[in-house]
């Protein structure tokens, strides 16, 4: 009954019935069906026939097994140092005064902007086996091997413990300091109200950061491939067994092994732990007052922050010298070479990278604000449903993906395979939930009698959304426009799966580089890629300062 | 009926609750209505339906079924953009990308006018709130109670038929919300129009009101002029809520046409007051309600019931007393305490109270 009356007002409104329709559409087609199609062909193991041999394989031999525990393993330690890690960097941010607040914070940023190898690029210039580090301080031979487990935990912790660290920090600084305040005025000291009020405050956020980096981790292509060595990894077995032997039926079946638990923290950490959080947001902003501590506490944190962010600049600083030497571990002269050839033999490859990521951003924006804007404002059924689909491919590793869109696309109705289409489409689709995300949040928070009142004023609702919802909607559609290509620019797990001859990516060309050892030029495209990031960052700067209506009143006030 | 300018016929408003699926009934088959450049007041606890009431009025939900007609026109299938009311919200509801110059012409901008004609509307409106030479502010950039004549600004200059208020004193501090209450009525008489008021503060209420409605669990508890509720309440919720009130249960001995005779459990016998209409029965059991400002000390033996001091509280204009009788504790207000002698905590003292203040409501 409920339902009749929704969707008789829906076809009242042709407009948003349409609307509604074409985004089931996109989103079955694009999202449900790549993903629908490696499950049914794990079940495939020959043409035409549907049984459980692929898993009964995956889980019997040793060859299958042990990707599946090592990549389990990875994802649990690294999740757990990079959770404390962040931990430890969020307190001293937000509750501990420490000097330096915004230089430690964007800092930490740096990894989640970067191409995702870097680091690994990095651990290999300073530990590999011509490492500066090797030789410099160990004779020769590396002191532990880095291609392999502890070589992993090390970067992908870099590489992940930034998502650790906002997770976190978002949640320390809402724990309003009223209540360790409270715990102190009881008679707690500071180390028992920190167990005793602080922490359990935060432990929803701290299974929540936990959860998110155990996902990046399993989902993480670059880093493995590169460092993995004899470690195998689900993500890069995938692969392999695609790419390299063809048995597609277990590549498809590894994927969706590595689907499995992905989906799982997914789902508990945004449907369970967004529930369970204590704190609840309310109009009124919480003063946060950090507790002024002793000295010497403040000392030492400054201190474990300092050696994050001096591991993280000696990281990129060695992939920046790296770019400008001759050969590394052998000749450091310093050279511009290598961009030279990375701006006329590798060209190509910025050139399309470039093209398809600026064809894809925009697109991208105005789908996931035009869904934020249906689920956060419009009744009609399936709404939590869509929303949900939406954010789908936030959960699904871009290895999934990827071999989603090969075996999907392959074949009638729909043959992409070899266009910039379907790279497009992977853009899109991989980066929807950043705008969809952006735009709910942002929408919750515009009183909706805000556009109430213009209605009541005599617009229509037409009306309404461009002159009103709109316009307090750009700071966020601008910011998803800048996450979406950001990703896209640095994506690599999802898209290798489709490049062709005709199209292809800065990121692929990066990872052959280093296959060949040519660590020099692969150093240089990095660096090419960060600059156009930067590049990107101030452009979003600029679009959020000239067109959003804070900077309009901040005008004002001056 | 012809002669309300807004009316609202048997209106009903149900809800599906999100956590348990089973039906709430916010409205349940109200009717009233208000005379043009009336200012009718919808009060009464949260969840009582005041707001989804408003709401209706204002074409932001649709009824389950009933009417709303304003000016004789039946409006419910018009959208709010249609409907001849503005409504001033709870939060303000201002534009935050807009100065007020912007905010306060938004409403006009969608009628087909002159950017001169706009411009003098405007100018004139913020000088009637009192916020000329603030017309290039943003909103974030004013206080609370500048925010909220902003938002009473854009409401009347579009001229509506009818203002809905929807709590729109509630977020500001109590000092300016008196102010602001008193510019309202002000505001409101002068220009004469229509206004329906929702708040749950019942000193607003009964400053602001030529009519106030008491509502409660989405039925009309009473309706009548401010004096009228607060001197004959038509049962306990209302004697309750408007006001403070003792209780005593009593049993009737006789009325004629204008008062009562009723006896409490003590023996006492008391003449009350009773509004032209109402009648009880012989030996029908009632509350008697007895107003904490209408009493006064006198000797125990000659007062209406005696107990103990066990509260006394000095606010500087009143006292505020708590006596325990054997019928419970009742509370006593003496007014300008200075000019009269008050009895210590623990006396035993007498209380009587004045006739004008006494009323009878139902038992329930």
């Amino acid at each position: 009954m409920y339902w009749f009356k929704q969707i008789k007002r829906i076809l009242n409104e042709p407009m948003l019935f349409s609307m509604i329709i074409f985004i089931w559409v996109l989103l079955i087609l694009f999202v449900l069906y790549p993903i629908t199609m490696v499950g049914l062909k794990s079940f495939q193991p020959k043409t035409g026939i549907y049984n459980f041999d692929v898993y009964k394989t995956l889980f019997s031999k040793k060859y299958f097994v042990t990707p599946i525990i090592n990549t389990l393993k990875l994802g649990i330690v690294v999740a757990s140092v990079s959770v404390l890690i962040g931990y430890l960097f969020a307190y001293s941010i937000a509750k501990v005064n420490i000097p330096m607040k915004g230089f430690f914070r964007t800092v930490a940023t740096f990894p989640i902007i970067s191409p995702p190898f870097v680091i690994a690029l990095a651990a290999i210039l300073l530990l590999g086996r011509n490492g500066v580090l090797t030789k410099g301080l160990f004779g020769g031979t590396p002191p532990f091997e880095i291609y392999g487990f502890w070589g992993l935990v090390i970067v992908e912790t870099l590489a992940y413990f930034p998502t650790a660290f906002m997770t976190l920090e978002a949640i320390l600084t809402s724990i309003s300091s009223d209540l360790e305040e409270a715990s102190l005025s009881l008679g707690s000291n500071k180390w028992r109200t920190f167990w005793r009020v602080t922490f359990p405050l935060s432990l929803p956020g701290v299974l929540s950061a936990w959860l998110l980096v155990f996902s990046q981790s399993m989902a993480d292509f670059g880093n493995p491939l590169i460092l993995g060595g004899r470690y195998h990894v689900l993500s890069v077995s995938a692969y392999l067994e695609i790419t390299g032997s063809y048995r597609i039926s277990y590549g498809s079946g590894l994927a969706i092994l590595l689907l499995i638990p992905t989906l799982i923290a997914f789902f508990v950490q945004r449907y369970w732990l967004s529930k369970k959080s204590y704190v609840t947001v309310t109009g009124k902003p919480s003063v946060v007052r950090a507790l002024e501590p002793k000295m010497y506490v403040k000392v030492i944190f400054t201190v474990v922050c300092l050696v994050f962010v001096t591991a993280i600049f000696l990281f990129y600083g060695t992939v920046l010298f790296g770019s400008f030497t001759k050969l590394w571990g052998v000749d450091h002269t310093l050279t511009l070479a290598n961009y030279k050839f990375a701006f006329t033999y590798n060209w190509e490859f910025i050139k399309d990278t470039l093209i398809l990521a600026s064809i894809a951003t925009p697109l991208c924006g105005i789908l996931g604000i035009m869904i934020a804007y249906l689920v956060a404002r419009k009744q009609f059924p399936g709404r939590r449903i869509m929303e949900a689909v939406s954010l789908l491919t936030f959960a699904v590793p871009g290895t999934v993906v990827g071999i989603g869109y090969l075996l999907a696309f392959n074949q009638k109705p729909l043959i992409l395979t070899g266009t910039a289409l379907i790279i497009i489409l992977i853009f899109v689709f991989r980066e929807l939930p950043v705008g969809v995300q952006n735009g709910v949040a942002a929408l919750y928070q515009i009183d909706r009698s805000i556009e109430e009142a213009s209605l009541d004023l005599g617009s229509s609702s037409n009306k309404t959304f461009w002159k009103v919802t709109l316009p307090l909607l750009m700071p966020a559609f601008f910011n998803a426009l800048f996450t979406a290509f950001v990703r896209s620019m640095t994506a690599i797990s999802a898209v290798i799966f489709v490049v062709s001859g005709k199209w292809n990516l800065i990121t692929v060309r990066i990872l052959g580089a280093v296959g060949n050892s040519d660590l020099a030029q692969a150093a240089a495209l990095s660096y090419v890629l960060i600059g156009i990031v930067l590049v990107a960052m101030f452009l979003l700067r600029f679009l959020t300062i000239n067109f959003s209506y804070q900077t309009k009143i901040r005008r004002a006030m001056s | 009926m012809t002669d309300y300018y807004v009316q609202v016929r048997d209106l009903v408003k149900e809800f599906r609750d999100p956590s348990t699926g089973s039906i709430v009934k916010a409205v349940n088959n109200i009717s009233f209505g208000v005379k043009n450049g009336q200012l009718m007041t919808l009060l009464g606890p949260s969840g009582c339906g005041k707001t989804t009431t408003l709401r209706l009025i204002g074409g932001f939900e649709i009824a389950t079924s009933g009417d709303v007609l304003i000016d004789g026109v039946v409006v419910n299938d018009q959208p709010p953009n249609k409907r001849p009311t503005a409504m001033v919200f709870q939060s303000y509801a201002l534009f935050p990308h807009m100065n007020v110059f912007e905010n306060v012409a938004y409403g006009l901008k969608n009628r087909k006018l002159s950017s001169t004609e706009i411009k003098e509307k405007v100018v004139q409106m913020l000088s009637i709130v009192g916020l000329s030479g603030l017309e290039k502010r943003y909103p974030s950039q004013l206080s609370g109670g500048q925010q909220q004549r902003v938002a009473l600004a854009r409401a009347l200059v579009v001229e509506p038929k009818v203002l809905l208020l929807d709590e729109p004193l509630s977020n500001l501090d109590a000092k300016l919300r008196e102010q602001m209450r008193i510019e309202l009525k002000k505001i409101q008489s002068n220009l004469g129009i229509t206004s329906i008021y929702v708040t749950h503060d019942q000193l607003e209420a009964m400053t602001l009101s030529d009519m106030v409605i008491v509502m409660k669990d989405g039925i009309i508890m009473q309706q009548d002029p401010p004096q009228m509720i607060y001197r004959y309440p038509s049962n306990k919720f209302v004697a309750g809520f408007i006001g403070k009130a003792n209780f005593l249960e009593c049993v009737v001995l006789n009325c004629d046409r204008e008062s009562c005779k009723v006896k409490i459990a003590n023996g006492v016998v008391i003449d009350v007051d009773m509004r032209s209409g109402t009648q009880f029965q012989t030996g029908e059991k009632v509350y008697l309600v007895l107003r904490p400002e209408g009493g006064r000390f006198v000797r125990p033996q000659d007062g209406i019931v005696q107990g103990n001091v066990i509260t006394k509280v000095y606010t500087g204009a009143s006292a505020f007393f708590e006596i325990k009788t054997d019928y419970g504790v009742m509370s006593v207000e003496i007014q300008n305490p200075a000019s009269v002698s008050l009895p210590e905590y623990n006396e035993v003292v007498g209380l009587h109270f004045d006739r004008s203040t006494l009323s009878v409501v139902k038992y329930e």
